[in-house]
């Protein structure tokens, strides 16, 4: 993979959750201070990457890292570890996705048959492999970028800036104690640290995956005041689809509305290719955890536990809030486990040496 | 492998170049759908207005579509909301109704007054109805309303909504969209206004409202024209007209649903008097016309305050739009006039244009086409309770009596004109907005700017309704149309 490749890999896999319901657990939590939130998430998260990157000195992922320090035993706990996070990551996204398709578009469809559409896409393009996702992805992403910036531009007129008032919106505790669980939305972070084996070199990666968080931060922060600024709080906690409700507002004149269709399309590829990716990364995971030849023969069976994970919340606000948990939890082991693990293998470099 | 995947690639041309679920003419597009109360309780009896397919223009229609009431078609079911209506609609009418083109959605006087929450959060989780759908509540009855639509110049029912209700080039009714009115009920802050719809009749009761009409400008001047001789006799704020009409048309719709037939004698009943203009025009004139209060004061010099259904003296489409209805949270609470209407549309910058009338010195009319810059700046001065509207308006003028304005004179012109729409608005704002205790321009979402946090705000928000307002009117003559100053 080239730098930018693992740029563009970066930005979709956060952006897709602007995509889905994040603002509007941003918005739950902070009110319309909800875009200070991810101001501050964005600068924890960069902080916390600056750190990971001090330490980090080896072109191995965690999971190799975690062999060389604490044998077999640390590395299957590691992998584990880093799976179930992938897993649950991934099983939300396989349920709110097909849920806001039939909502939006296939009405009259059975979420059943969504979801095994879904499934099959997935599993197409996990098996095309990292490097031609990452290749269609560097070339999509360019044009999805231009439709989006260009609504947000449209969206101009509906801006009002009374709506991110007062400017704290439920105050300053939940913005900065509670909007940590905000960091989540960087946590596919540790995506991309299993896929630098098939990066060129360590630096290469290390700047690549800075690039995309500084874009992906970037585009969150405007995505959520866009949102913030067009909603006014508390009715802005009502949606489940922020950006589906911000495009359904633009018209041109009399004659173009229905925008909505553009977003759909980018919507579907882009979490196509999330999809995709994830899966495949779920794949190297395990094969790498578990010291397996080959790892294609995984794909069809973890695309089918991830996606019936993903129907056992009893609705789409229980995966909501599922999510949201999950977000809770994981925040902690995706940015503190490559920290100590690169610590753990400094000391053991020296110890060798 | 190659014959596979060309196999492949003719399969997916075929099998994908179609439309997937519902075939466009398997369809019927609503264009309006009415709430008004039934007699059984937590119902509703809702008006679904449809697009005739045949007639429209751009429809099936070869010669460029027919216009007028032809081009809808209306029923009425009982239901206990819109989609329990549309399920036993569909029932009636063949093709699926469609909500995506739905353009208005008009509440019974009776409904607002109870609360168009419900209504609203089924409007704002439906997929299919836009955002900018237009809203607003009927004088009386939101069927009588749908079903005297008769759009005759019109061949498309949603544009002839859109040109009525856009707002900003119209006058004497509030612009509004569906998503900005569930914003302000739901956020608390702004009070929301809705047109009001209504429609002529030859029967003075027809078009009363169970909703009583405040007057500001209009109470003044009824005295004057009640001692001064004025025919209209003055207005009378309608209330205490509980169940009114409503429960009349409710009681005609016993049985739960109005047949399609029903519906289309009536209407074709109102068309044919309508189109009878060459026989007797005194017979169908619209007796309510009158009782609307002609102003006496320099805004909107001599100009009936109308509300709908007092609009036309003769027209053949019954149905008509003027004034507003006020709401606090989400219940109407009154009617204001057209007058008043116009006053808040120029205090919100809601506004492109208007011809505004005012009186000059002789007592005559003079029309200015009245732009407004830019909005209208609003500051709230927390520290001395204190609230400044600020507004700019340019004006062209467009009539005036053959004797009067010279150019010396219209520097005293546009100060008496500043001093009068000052005055107006200031009236407005204390007969309307203070005494019913309605924010309906917003004082409080204004004042966010000067708290800190959300508790902050929910604390001290109700203090801004009793600050003190002023309002500075600039107002200035820039044209004078193709003619110039006289001497």
């Amino acid at each position: 993979m080239r730098k930018k490749e693992l740029t563009s890999l970066m930005i979709t896999v956060i952006v897709i959750k602007m995509l889905l319901s994040y603002p509007v657990s941003a918005v739950k939590n902070a009110g319309q201070a909800a875009w200070i939130e991810i101001l501050y998430a964005s600068v924890l998260a960069l902080a916390l990457f600056f750190i990971t990157a001090k330490v980090y000195r080896l072109k191995k992922d965690l999971i190799t890292i975690a062999e060389t320090v604490g044998k077999k035993p640390l590395k299957i706990i590691v992998g584990l570890v880093i799976f179930l996070i992938l897993l649950l990551n991934f099983s939300s996204t396989a349920r709110i996705f097909p849920e806001s398709v039939k909502v939006i578009l296939l009405q009259n469809d059975r979420i059943e048959n969504i979801i095994i559409g879904f499934a099959v896409v997935t599993v197409i393009g996990a098996y095309m492999g990292i490097k031609s996702l990452s290749r269609v992805n560097f070339m999509f992403l360019p044009v999805a970028g231009i439709v989006f910036a260009g609504f947000l531009l449209l969206l101009f007129p509906y801006y009002k800036i009374q709506n991110i008032m007062p400017i704290l919106g439920e105050g300053a505790k939940p913005i900065f104690v509670n909007g940590i669980s905000s960091l989540s939305i960087f946590s596919d972070i540790i995506l991309l640290n299993i896929l630098m084996p098939y990066t060129k070199n360590l630096n290469l990666a290390k700047s690549g995956i800075k690039k995309g968080l500084i874009i992906a931060a970037a585009v969150a922060f405007i995505t959520v005041l866009a949102y913030c600024l067009a909603y006014e709080y508390p009715a802005s906690e009502d949606y489940m689809l922020p950006m589906y409700q911000l495009m359904k507002m633009i018209h041109i004149s009399n004659f173009f509305s229905r925008f909505e269709a553009f977003f759909q399309f980018i919507w579907s590829i882009l979490i196509f290719l999330y999809s995709s990716i994830y899966v495949f990364a779920m794949c190297a995971v395990l094969q790498e955890t578990f010291s397996l030849k080959y790892s294609k023969p995984l794909i069809i069976p973890i695309t089918l536990i991830s996606t019936a994970i993903a129907r056992l919340p009893g609705s789409v606000s229980d995966t909501v809030k599922f999510t949201e948990l999950v977000s809770v939890i994981q925040v902690p082991i995706v940015f503190l486990l490559p920290i100590a693990l690169g610590l753990l293998s400094l000391k053991y470099d020296r110890r060798q040496q | 492998m190659k014959y596979i995947k060309l196999f492949f690639a003719a399969a997916l041309l075929t099998l994908l170049t179609s439309c997937g679920g519902t075939e466009p003419n398997d369809l019927a597009y609503v264009v309006g759908i009415g709430f008004d109360k039934a007699e059984s309780d937590g119902s509703y009896i809702i008006t679904i207005q449809y697009a005739e397919p045949t007639k429209i223009s751009g429809g099936a229609s070869e010669e460029g579509g027919s216009g007028g009431s032809e081009i809808v078609e209306n029923m009425a079911v009982e239901a206990p909301n819109l989609y329990a209506g549309l399920s036993v609609a569909n029932h009636i009418v063949s093709k699926k109704l469609s909500l995506s083109h739905a353009k208005i959605v008009v509440f019974s006087a009776d409904v607002a007054k109870d609360g168009i929450s419900d209504i609203m959060e089924t409007i704002t989780r439906n997929e299919e109805i836009r955002p900018d759908i237009y809203l607003a509540v009927a004088a009386d009855s939101a069927r009588n309303y749908l079903f005297s639509v008769d759009p005759s110049i019109e061949v498309n029912p949603a544009k002839y909504y859109q040109l009525i209700y856009e707002g900003d080039s119209t006058q004497g009714i509030p612009s509004n969209s569906a998503l900005e009115v569930y914003f302000n009920y739901k956020n608390g802050g702004k009070d929301n206004v809705l047109p009001l719809a209504g429609i002529t009749s030859s029967e003075k009761e027809e078009s009363e409202s169970s909703l009583p009409q405040v007057f500001n400008l209009g109470d003044d001047y009824k005295e004057e024209s009640e001692n001064g001789g004025g025919e209209e006799g003055g207005q009378e704020p309608q209330n205490g007209e509980e169940d009114g009409q409503q429960s009349q048309n409710s009681q005609e719709m016993q049985g739960g649903q109005q047949s399609q037939s029903e519906g289309q004698e009536e209407e074709s009943g109102g068309s044919e008097s309508g189109e009878s203009g060459d026989s007797d025009p005194s017979k169908e004139e619209n007796v309510n016309q009158k009782s609307a209060v002609k102003t006496d004061g320099s805004f909107d010099f001599n100009l009936r305050d109308y509300i709908a259904g007092q609009v036309a003296v003769n027209n053949s489409n019954k149905s008509e739009s003027m004034g507003m209805v006020v709401f606090k949270g989400d219940k109407a609470q009154f009617i204001t006039g057209s007058v008043e209407t116009n006053l808040y549309k120029m205090l919100t910058g809601d506004f492109k244009e208007i011809y505004l009338t005012v009186k000059s010195d002789e007592n005559e009319a003079v029309t200015l086409k009245t732009e407004q810059e830019r909005k209208p700046s609003t500051k709230i001065d927390m520290k001395n309770g204190k609230i400044t509207i600020s507004m700019s308006l340019e004006s062209d003028l467009y009539s005036m009596p053959a004797s009067y304005v010279s150019e010396k004179d219209i520097e005293n012109f546009e100060k008496t004109a500043a001093e009068e729409i000052t005055l107006a608005c200031e009236k407005f704002i204390n007969d309307v907005i203070k005494e019913n205790s309605v924010d309906i321009l917003g004082f409080k979402e204004k004042a966010k700017s000067s708290f800190l946090t959300n508790n902050e705000y929910e604390q001290k928000r109700d203090e801004v309704m009793d600050y003190e307002v002023d309002v500075n009117v600039e107002f200035v003559i820039r044209r004078t149309g193709l003619t110039l100053w006289k001497e």
